[in-house]
């Protein structure tokens, strides 16, 4: 080794430690005149935390280690030394890990800073073990990066673009089902666990890395040293064209549409969401007795129907139901605008799309004006006019709130989703009677699984975190009912134009939101509140019977083979034989997406279990909701999320 | 001569025009096969809304780089200058030529838009005069803003992502609605659904900027002979980079820095509230239902008024200068002695739910809850770690009662504490990791009930001693920074034990747990 080279390159990257210096620096900075960091903190980072500085620190190095010596021309003084070029090369590679294991280093430390000056006498002993690893599995990771950042950085100014698509064929390659896209799976090469003392080591996802960082540095070695350079001298030439400046910043913009394709790429899922609204229902377990009407063919033409508060837009195969509707649907405009205490009408028709598909596990979908309920998921037509008030109301609400309830969707998802399921069900008759004791059942079956907190259930983000995310519809429902108890039929409205007038206080969280609010219309939180907990006290009493006949469930997980297995229990019940027999257990899985969390039902075996292909899990972890079916409930009743470590030995 | 010059840029600049055109168009057909925004937007115009937003502004970007910053970088405005029209002129065609460009990209996206959306998106000529009112003003102000840009040179890099990152935090963290401001609300997120309202305002605000953005635009391209664009526009050395990236930095962390000390909650007021000020003492009982009884209003009283005289004796006592606010809230749903912490951050103050009716407002647990928890709220929780609970809980639990004990045996009988085990010691250690006590004795009234005895132990040293150590500990108004961190480690309790009282912390203790071991012995 020639030190005296390896110095020279070291001196080459000290912009790269100027700016790790900086960044940590800053980031300490703030946290020292902000906060308390040796007060033990509810935010635990989780290992993706460190994929975005791994990734931002391992391109600059990356980029940095090659482009001076071509920038500043220096490459023939290097060339000019008794040292072969491929020496040079290991020697700049040397330098970049002795930067990589800088920065990290510096991260790891202050991780462990913090952690060490936050412990009290309660805390669980820093998991040493756990931390090297981690620390160790992302000094890989960088390595990959920067390898990669150095061979794309002989594209020069196409560097971007090369990336980009390099990126592009990444997400891709996951999203397709072959078995070796779990071999770049990124949060789990940083998530090592211990399990009962032993460190599991994410192997697999070690290898993959590993693999490309090796492909990277020798493509990279191999283009460095090739004939003396000549890939260097092909890109002089390039650079040389009479077009080489436009072409560049065309490769520019191009670039930035691989990366929105990227990341648009992440967002995409395999499944219902690239399926017609017939496919859909079909595929979809939600409710049962379940069945689409009103299907449609994919050659159909569309057509119109205007009444005096909706434009209905459907497929021409779609007449004859919606002729059958047609005459009701200003009476569902009529009872929530009722709700809301009859504000102005929309300026403008709201508009009714019967025809186009909606998200997954949605029923319909309203953006501003605009409402989406596929004729396809609904399972009659007073179910579709069900759905329709629902929509309705959030279209009310946006419109009293002047689009502000989206604004502040966190703390407002309850509000939104409780608010329009009580407009939902303000309709007349028996239908509406049954569907509201449905509603109710769901709410107290939830409730019997563990009261969630009004606190956590006005925080969206952190609800989901805890429990399943369409909660917010049965608990949401009471709240609506306690906001009556607590201010009047007026209070929903008067909340919403309090939201759309007030200027809140910057970050505001989402009690002291509604806090703020309800204030605002001159009543308190704690009577909601207090209203919120004395109606899910009554309504647990009163569904006894109906909660008692679906027992508390627990679930156990193995790998067998190359299936992950998990198995529910019914904990004791104090009544065995009062256990609803029409009842049936459903599991779902949290799915790994980048963008996408929503979770997957999973069917039901012969021998009572659920079973998924592990290789459709990337991680080490495997999060499942566990719940009754049942047509008493207006949904699912699922307990608490739970989280099982997957490893061969269980 | 002003035809030339459009000629000039359209064979300079034309290829690369038509690409982005087609890069945008092809960005737009992209979007629309991403199955996720479709289904997620619901519409077409959800997607050129997404990509008028996204990617409009970086085919400005690319253009004005082209037309103007490559321009003044390569010096090649230079042989523009010596045509013969004025200098302004020059710009004026570049800035029309962008524009027009600019105004072609969109329109085609909005007629691709249209044409895919014709049937699904009941169209109406007011909705599609909407979105073209908005399309023009949004892409208008996008290259005026482009263009102005440009000019800055070296420095546009740095000043861009700083604006951005400004806007992003306004919106995000300042509580400025900026989506809901000027242009961005033409490009809002109902862009695509709003169908009958003209955003006149919006309109308004996005000329008046169009015209003092491109005025600057100008003079910065024009001012002393077009010399300050030409030296901006030269290269940034290694050093001028650092700084640059260091400014951003630390002006993003100030920023942010400022944004985080400023006050984020409003001052609570609950509605039909009974408020009593003593002393620092502020006190708000209200109660959770919407017509309190002519019992429940009395009661509300005589919470509030026991409340803020324990409050102001307490604060009296210790020296405080301010307390938090103290919130009591009525519950009748909630059973007699039930205290339930409300949901308030330690800068607003302490919210308590109670059933005030069937809870006495001299209730020892009360009072001591409540004192607890302001005193906690004081120092933002910092008094609840492992070395200064101790002094909290004793603290609380021993002032509401210290006219009625003296000794540990009356302390324990109040407390009522039948069962209380008899080999209770409190080590040095046990002092420097209080929390992991509490836990050991599994019965948080008792460890409160041991640290009371303490705090009685330290009484017997006198009481000005006894009061000198508790209120260095509880009355220091905690800063919501490191300098909180900094004082209680250099102030630190075995140095206020000692010198409050002369004795190190082990002496303390021993003393401590000699009381302790003699107090069950002559329980009554």
């Amino acid at each position: 080794m020639n030190f005296t080279l390896l110095r020279k390159e070291l001196s080459e990257l000290r912009l790269c430690v100027l700016l790790v210096g900086l960044v940590y620096g800053m980031d300490v900075f703030y946290l020292l005149g902000t906060d308390f960091p040796d007060m033990p903190t509810d935010n635990e980072k989780s290992a993706a935390d460190e994929i975005i500085p791994t990734l931002f620190f391992g391109i600059l190095v990356g980029i940095t280690v090659l482009s001076r010596e071509r920038d500043q021309q220096t490459q023939s003084f290097l060339d000019a030394l008794p040292v072969s070029r491929l020496g040079v090369f290991l020697h700049k590679a040397l330098a970049a890990l002795v930067i990589v294991l800088f920065e990290r280093s510096v991260s790891f430390l202050l991780g462990l800073f913090y952690a060490w000056v936050s412990l009290n006498s309660l805390s669980k002993p820093i998991a040493g073990v756990e931390l090297i690893a981690q620390a160790g599995l992302s000094v890989l990771l960088e390595m990959t990066v920067v390898g990669a950042a150095v061979l794309f950085s002989f594209s020069r100014q196409w560097f971007p673009l090369i990336a980009g698509l390099a990126l592009l064929t990444i997400v891709w390659f996951r999203t397709t089902s072959s078995p070796m896209a779990a071999w770049l799976d990124t949060p789990t090469l940083l998530s090592p666990v211990i399990n009962e003392g032993i460190l599991i080591l994410p192997w697999k996802q070690i290898g993959g890395h590993a693999f490309l960082a090796v492909v990277a540095w020798t493509c990279s070695a191999i283009a460095y040293q090739w004939q003396d350079g000549i890939v260097s001298r092909w890109m002089d030439q390039m650079s040389a064209w009479k077009f080489a400046g436009w072409i560049t910043n065309i490769g520019r913009a191009f670039a930035i549409l691989v990366w929105i394709a990227a990341i648009g790429f992440m967002a995409s899922n395999e499944n219902q969401d690239s399926k017609s609204p017939e496919e859909q229902a079909a595929g979809r377990p939600a409710r049962s007795g379940s069945k689409a009407h009103g299907g449609s063919s994919a050659m159909d033409g569309f057509a119109k129907f205007e009444s005096e508060h909706y434009e209905l837009i459907f497929k021409e195969s779609q007449r004859e139901t919606v002729d059958q509707l047609a005459w009701s649907i200003d009476e569902v405009h009529e009872q929530a605008r009722a709700y809301f205490q009859h504000p102005p009408a929309p300026s403008a028709r709201i508009v009714v799309d019967v025809a186009s598909a909606v998200s997954s596990h949605a029923s319909g979908q309203a953006n501003w004006t605009k409402i989406r309920v596929p004729l396809a998921l609904a399972t009659s037509n007073q179910d579709f006019l069900q759905t329709l008030r629902h929509e309705t109301a959030h279209v009310f609400i946006e419109q009293l709130s002047n689009g502000r309830a989206t604004d502040h969707f966190n703390a407002m998802r309850m509000f939104h989703e409780g608010v329009a399921t009580a407009v939902q069900l303000e309709g007349y008759g028996d239908t509406s009677l049954t569907e509201r004791q449905r509603m109710n059942r769901w709410a107290a079956g939830t409730d019997s699984r563990g009261r969630v907190p009004f606190k956590l259930l006005c925080d969206n983000e952190a609800l989901n975190r805890e429990r399943d995310s369409d909660v917010v519809y049965p608990l949401g429902y009471v709240v609506a009912n306690a906001l009556l108890d607590a201010g009047g039929p007026t209070l929903p409205r008067r909340m919403l134009e309090a939201l759309r007038d007030s200027r809140l206080p910057p970050g505001v969280m989402p009690t002291e939101l509604w806090r703020i609010l309800l204030q605002k219309c001159g009543t308190s939180l704690d009577l909601v509140i207090a209203s919120y907990e004395t109606r899910l006290d009554l309504l647990g009493a009163r569904e006894k019977t109906f909660v008692d006949g679906l027992p508390r469930l627990t679930g156990t997980v193995t790998v067998d083979g190359a299936e992950i297995v998990i198995r529910a229990e019914q904990k004791t019940s104090p009544n065995p034989t009062a256990t609803n027999p029409a009842a049936t257990m459903v599991c779902m899985v949290s799915q790994n997406r980048v963008l996408d969390t929503t979770p997957e039902y999973m069917p039901m075996q012969e021998d009572g279990s659920f079973r998924i292909p592990r290789l459709r899990v990337s991680g080490t972890k495997l999060r499942y909701l566990l719940g009754w079916s049942t047509a008493d409930s207006a949904n699912v009743i699922f307990e608490p999320w739970s989280e099982s470590v997957l490893t061969n030995a269980n | 001569m002003i035809f030339g010059l459009i000629e000039k840029e359209w064979r300079q600049h034309g290829a690369m025009i038509l690409f982005v055109l087609i890069l945008l168009t092809t960005g737009f057909v992209v979007l629309q096969n991403m199955e996720v925004l479709v289904q997620y937007g619901g519409s077409n115009f959800a997607l050129l809304d997404l990509l008028l937003f996204a990617l409009l502004p970086i085919a400005c970007l690319v253009i004005g780089n082209a037309l103007i910053a490559a321009e003044f970088r390569q010096r090649t405005q230079v042989f523009l200058e010596g045509l013969p029209m004025p200098r302004w002129m020059m710009l004026a065609v570049k800035y029309g030529f962008g524009l027009v460009f600019v105004l072609v990209a969109a329109g085609t996206l909005l007629g691709v838009a249209f044409r895919s959306g014709y049937q699904t998106e009941a169209m109406t000529n007011r909705f599609a005069l909407l979105l073209w009112i908005k399309t023009v003003g949004w892409a208008w102000f996008c290259w005026s803003v482009i263009f102005t840009h440009a000019f800055l040179g070296r420095y546009r890099i740095a000043i861009g992502v700083a604006i951005v990152a400004l806007l992003l935090w306004a919106q995000q963290e300042a509580g400025v609605m900026i989506s809901r401001f000027g242009p961005f609300e033409l490009v809002s997120d109902r862009f695509a659904y709003e169908r009958f309202e003209i955003p006149v305002e919006a309109l308004w605000m996005t000329c008046i900027l169009i015209i003092v953005i491109t005025s600057f635009g100008f003079a910065l391209g024009l001012v002393r002979d077009a010399t300050l664009a030409t030296m901006l526009s030269e290269k940034m050395s290694a050093r001028e980079k650092m700084a640059m990236t260091a400014l951003c930095v630390l002006g993003m962390v100030l920023a942010g820095s400022a944004a985080e000390r400023k006050e984020k909650t409003d001052s609570l007021q609950l509605p039909g509230a009974i408020d009593v000020v003593l002393g620092v003492g502020n006190v708000s009982a209200a109660a959770a239902v919407t017509e309190p009884t002519i019992e429940e209003t009395e009661a509300l009283k005589l919470h509030a008024t026991a409340a803020a005289e324990l409050l102001a004796g307490a604060a009296e006592y210790l020296g405080c200068k301010r307390l938090p606010p103290l919130f009591m809230v009525h519950r009748r749903d909630m059973e007699t002695q039930e205290l339930e912490d409300g949901e308030l951050s330690s800068r607003q103050g302490y919210l308590i739910r109670l059933n005030m009716i069937s809870t006495h407002p001299e209730s020892d647990a009360l009072k001591a809850r409540v004192l607890q928890k302001i005193l906690a709220a004081h120092q933002h929780l910092r008094l609840e770690s492992d070395t200064r609970s101790w002094v909290l809980q004793g603290f609380a639990t021993w002032w509401p009662l210290r006219k009625k004990v003296t000794t540990p045996q009356e302390l324990i009988a109040l407390r009522l504490h039948s069962e209380m085990p008899q080999d209770i010691t409190v080590t040095e250690y046990d002092l420097l990791h209080w929390l992991q006590f509490q836990k050991r004795l599994n019965d948080d009234s008792l460890a409160a009930t041991v640290a009371a005895i303490g705090i009685l132990e330290l009484g017997k040293v006198g009481s000005e001693a006894q009061r000198r150590f508790l209120g260095s500990v509880l009355a220091y108004e905690a800063p919501h920074d490191f300098r909180a961190m900094v004082h209680d480690g250099w102030y630190n309790v075995p140095y206020l034990v000692r010198a409050s009282t002369d004795w190190d912390l082990s002496l303390f203790a021993k003393r401590w747990t000699q009381s302790l071991l003699a107090a069950p012995e002559s329980k009554p």
